[in-house]
Order: C-alpha cells, then structure tokens, then sequence
C-alpha cells in the first residue's frame, strides 16, 4: 500500500518521523486542539458538551462513511446532499402512513435504490463517477419537489412517534450517535479485515491491476454506491426524524462537506489509501473546533476561517509528505 | 481522444462509412444540434422568445457563468479543476464595494480584479509548487477565501452609494447590449484563440492528455497549469464585479455553489472533464444551451427550481453522449 522504501540510509530516522506525522499527522492534531480547548474552555470537557460533540458530528461521519469508502475505491458520489434531502422526504411520506419502522426502512431503501442507479451508470455504463453524481444530485432535488408538490418539504404529522429516532438516547447518548458508531465500526472492519475490503483498496490503487488479479472491479464499484446511498438514506431519515420535517434541498453542501473531512483525515484523493477511521477524525476535528470555538464566544464568522486554513494545512503538509516518500 | 473535432474523410465511400461518418459528426456537435432544435423550438412555442429583448435577456442573465467557464475550460483541458470560482467571485465582489466605498470606483473595481489573480495565483502555487491534487486544492482554498470575504464583511452587505458610478460597469450598455454581454463575448474570443490557435493552448491540452509525456517533450507543465489557474481567477473575478457592481452590493455569500453550473456548462458542451480535450466554442454553446433550456421553462411558466432537474439531466445526456463519442473514435 504505501511506497515504504527499505533503505537503511541516515535518513531513516527522520523518514521513521515524516511516518508517523504521516500515518497520524491528523490525530495529533486533534489531540491538540481538544488539550488546548479543556484548558481554554472549562465546560469542554464536560459529558454534556462531549454529548454535544458526539452529536453534531454523528449525521457527517454516517455520510462521509460511504464517502470514504467510495474515494479508496477511486469514485466519487456528489449525489449524497441530494440523497439526504430525498431519502428525508420518502421517509417522511411513508412514516405519515405506516410508521416509523416503515420510515427507516423506505429511507435506507430509498439510499439503496439511489446507489444502485449510480452504480450501474458508473460501474456499468463506465460513465465517469463525479459528473453522473453531480448530475443524480440536481435530479433528486428536482424529483423532491415534484414529490412534495412543488413545496420541496414534507413535514411529519405526529412528532412524537418519531422523537425516540430523532432525539432518543441509551445510556444518555443519542441514538444517532450509537446507529453512526455501529456503520462505522462495521465498515472499518469490513474494509481492513476482509477480502471484500481489500478488493476496495485494491481497485482504486489500480483498477487495471486489479482486474488482472481477478478481483470483480465492476461489482466493487457498484458496492461502493450501494453502500453510500444507505448511508446517506439513512442520514437523512435520523435528520428528518429529528427536524419533525424533511426538505428537498436540506443536504446540499454536504457531499462537499463529506469530501473535505474524508481528505482532513488523510485519505487519499487519488484512491487506493485510506480508512474510516480517518474519517472520523476529520469529522471529530472540525465539529471540535466548532464546538470549541461556540464555548470561547469566537465570532462564528472566524469558524469557518479557522476550519478552512487547517484544511489547507493538512492538504499542503499532506502532499509534500507524499513527494518526499515518493522521491 | 483526438483533439480536434472534425472527423476525417472517410476512405472508401461505402453506405456503412457514410453512416458512421453522419453519426460521428452528430456525436461530435450533440450540444450544437440540440441548442439549434432547442432555439427552432422555442422560436415555435412562445412568441416572446424571438424578440431582442428576450435574447439579450438571455445573454445577460448567463454572462457570469459564461466568462468564467470560458476560463474554466482552459484549466479543465489542462487536466485541472478549479472549485473555488464561486469563491472568488464573492471575494471579488467585497472587495470592489468595500473599496469603491472607502478610496473610490475604479480603485476598487481595479482591487477586485487583482483579488482574482492573486487568489488564482494561490491556487496555482498549490496545484504546482504544492504538488496537492487540484480537486482539493481548489475546493479547501475556497472555504478560505469565502471566509475571508465573510470576515472582511462581518456578514453584513456592503452596498456603495447608490448616487456613485459604481453600478455603471454593470448596467450601462454599448449600442444597446449591456458590457457583461459584451465582456462574455470577449472572453470567449480570447479564451477560443488562446485555446485552439496558439503555442500556449497546445501545450495545455498536451498537459491534459498526458502530463509526463509533455514534460519529456519540453513543456514546462507546471507553469502551464499556474497560468490555467491564474485566468480562471482573474476571469471569476471579472464575473463577481460584474455583478456587484450591477446588484449594487455585495456579500460574502454570493455565488454560492457556482461552480457547479459552471463545471455543468463546460461537461454539456463537450469538454471532457478528465483533460486534454475541449473547446471554447463547446462551453459557450453549453452556457447558451442551459441558459435557453432555463429561458423557455421561464416562458413556460415553470417554477425555477425545477431548473436543476432539467440541469441533472443535460449532464447525463453530455456524459452518455460523450461516452459514445469515446467509443466510436476507440473501435
């Protein structure tokens, strides 16, 4: 996987570090900013405002989970805002009628069928992955509305029926945030512990050698859409239960979101390396930061700044640690 | 793969070829075939779109995303993305009014402008010297740069005297049609040339197909890329300046999730957005097509919102139609 070069030079210790920044670089990181946080802000280290992290960041890490997935396998899926915001509103429809369990199920199903169309345009029909994404992501917007009369929302008739979705805990922790632990978990080991998995890496680090290896490229691409229009289905549906109410556009801007903090993580834009964990902490690093920055009465205005030039860090130290190891 | 449109002369001059030929060339001109039937049908349908006002309106309405995918088109033949025009354009923007309000119009149209290239320099420094996949270069520096204008702003409007020249740029015209019509036209004319007649435009496209190759063949590719980058900043720039100065205020957030009509228009046209293939002149009709297909569901009295449906779709058209244009010069 990474391009370790055996050579007992002088520099091997220097290299042994440029590793580990390398491998970690995005953990040390956080570690940081929460050390910095917990003695900036007395209340950050309080259960509640941990809830409130684990909370915020709960629906990002689902979605950007299929995400990441995806980009190991060299694609790219745009269509997850669009997804979101569909999979809310069936689920909210289907909810209105049969109820809750009927909801998550439409939901997920409706992420399902979404992947399975990207996936036969993508794997299939060899149509490139980031503009039919782009494309499937305008449509379900569209189709959103049609499906809502042209309101482009649908709002759920008994909220109390969906509250334990939206708002319930085990052991004072949201669901959502133990439904994302579990996707999360599940994946991780799906992909660094199984054949499967490795098929994943092995198609995007190079699809041809992959195909001659005898790995079935097409049916993993396909998986990987699957995949991520579950994940997003089903983010939708928690956002939705949450919300009392779904909209048509209410995810756009995510799939960019989703990117960005697979990429903050250290998983490589160019396929073939990389893991859920990282993502999670992408994800964790900037709800951190946020969550921090509300406790220390920053002018949200500098929130996005501060996120924004530590996405450019990580990128820029990223790609010169890459030239090096390369070189 | 190849990089000019027109297919050869066919050898021998048997039904089959012929067909092939008349296929192909359909492939090759899709979007222009299709702008043409779309123009033929809207001329039919509705009696106000065939009137001066209709089409400038029209030309008017699209002259931002047109002067800025033109540019696009450039960093996208050479293999490149850029994410962050919407961005700029915003940047752009803010710092036009804010100067034009504190030294004067012309500084602060003249600083917008500068903003771009400097922020397409910046991008381009990342892309080259950064050695970071444009991708992401260019979608990270636009969280920054949208940030900066929201801290330059505070979030709040900056509108410039409305007594000042400052909305003369964007609202006066010359013999009747309106400077960003006139600037779109120009900006296709320079990109159009840049692109298919001169040195620099070859060595992009070489970039494009194959980024090795053109180095061992003397190219210096990455200063071929700074300068796709730099244009297309300079050009978004151009667009967000062009309308502040017309709305008569800016924002941080303007232009929000512009780049993708942008990228929808350059990909409908044509242009392979994988590199080293495209055309200005495919881009324009692309704006020009979406900007008709928009202007009739208008007419039609559609709700606009729909718009991106139709969007999604031409986009797959492109991409399939694009598709068959791959295979047909493959087998």
């Amino acid at each position: 996987m990474s391009t370790n070069a055996i050579s007992p030079s002088s520099g091997q210790r220097a290299s042994a570090a440029v590793a580990v920044l390398r491998e970690h670089g995005t953990l040390l990181v956080l570690v940081a900013v929460c050390v910095f946080f917990a003695f900036s802000a007395t209340s950050f280290l309080e259960p509640a405002n941990l809830r409130v992290i684990a909370q915020t960041a709960a629906l990002p890490t689902l979605i950007a989970c299929g995400i990441t997935v995806g980009i190991i396998a060299g694609q790219f899926d745009l269509s997850v805002g669009g997804t979101f915001g569909f999979a809310g509103i069936v689920a909210a429809v289907v909810g209105n009628a049969n109820g809750m369990a009927a909801a998550i199920v439409a939901g997920i199903a409706t992420g399902v069928a979404i992947g399975v169309v990207n996936g036969v345009l993508v794997a299939r029909l060899r149509m490139q992955s980031f503009l039919v994404t782009l494309a499937t992501g305008f449509i379900l917007l569209g189709v959103g509305l049609l499906l809502t009369d042209g309101s482009g929302s649908w709002t759920i008739t008994d909220y109390d029926e969906f509250a334990p979705l939206g708002q319930g805990t085990l052991a004072t922790i949201q669901y959502r945030v133990w439904i994302a632990l579990a996707v999360v978990v599940a994946v991780a080991l799906v992909l660094a512990r199984t054949r499967p998995g490795r098929q994943v890496y092995a198609v995007g680090g190079s699809l041809l050698a992959a195909r001659i290896a005898g790995v079935r490229t097409r049916l993993v691409i396909f998986t990987t859409f699957v995949l991520t229009g579950a994940c997003a289905g089903l983010a939708g549906t928690i956002g939705m239960a949450d919300a009392g109410a779904a909209q048509s556009s209410g995810g756009v801007g995510m799939e960019f979101a989703a990117i960005t903090a697979v990429i903050v993580g250290g998983t490589s834009i160019m396929g073939g390396r990389g893991g859920v964990w990282r993502t999670v902490v992408g994800v964790l690093l900037l709800a951190v930061i946020a969550n921090g920055f509300t406790l220390l009465y920053v002018d949200p205005i500098y929130n996005s700044l501060v996120q924004g030039a530590i996405i450019l860090a990580a990128i820029t130290v990223e790609a010169r640690l890459r030239g090096r190891s390369a070189a | 793969m190849s990089v000019t449109t027109p297919p050869a002369a066919a050898p021998s001059v048997d039904v089959a070829t012929r067909g092939r030929a008349v296929g192909r060339l359909l492939l090759d001109n899709g979007v222009l075939v299709a702008f043409a039937a779309l123009f033929v049908g809207l001329t039919i349908a509705s009696d106000n779109f065939l009137t001066k006002t209709n089409l400038l309106n029209v030309l008017e309405s699209n002259a931002d995303v047109g002067i800025v995918a033109c540019a696009f088109t450039l960093v996208v033949v050479a293999g490149g993305l850029d994410l962050s025009v919407g961005a700029v354009y915003a940047f752009a923007g803010v710092i036009s009014a804010e100067l034009a309000m504190s030294v004067g119009v012309v500084p602060g149209i003249l600083a917008g402008l500068a903003s771009g290239v400097a922020l397409g320099a910046f991008n381009g420094l990342m892309v080259t010297f950064g050695r970071v996949n444009s991708f992401i270069a260019t979608l990270a520096a636009g969280i920054v740069i949208r940030s900066l204008a929201l801290v330059i702003t505070g979030g709040f409007r900056v509108a410039p005297d409305p007594r000042s020249n400052f909305s003369d740029l964007g609202r006066d015209a010359l013999l009747g049609v309106r400077y960003s019509v006139w600037l779109f036209a120009l900006a296709a004319l320079i990109a159009g040339v840049v692109l298919a007649r001169g040195r620099f435009g070859r060595a992009a496209t070489v970039v494009g197909i194959n980024a090795a190759a053109a180095r061992l063949s003397g190219i210096a590719v990455q200063r071929v890329r700074f300068v796709t980058f730099v244009i297309s900043g300079f050009a978004a720039a151009v667009a967000g300046v062009l309308v502040t100065s017309r709305a008569g205020q800016a924002g941080a957030d303007a232009a929000t999730g512009f780049e993708l009509p942008v990228l929808a228009a350059v990909a409908i046209g044509g242009t392979s957005i994988t590199g080293g293939d495209g055309a200005v002149w495919r881009t324009v009709v692309g704006v020009l097509f979406v900007g008709l297909v928009n202007n009739g569901l208008n007419l039609l009295d559609v709700d606009t919102r729909y718009q991106q449906l139709v969007l999604g779709v031409l986009i797959l058209v492109a991409v399939a139609v694009d598709l068959g244009r791959r295979r047909a010069s493959t087998s």
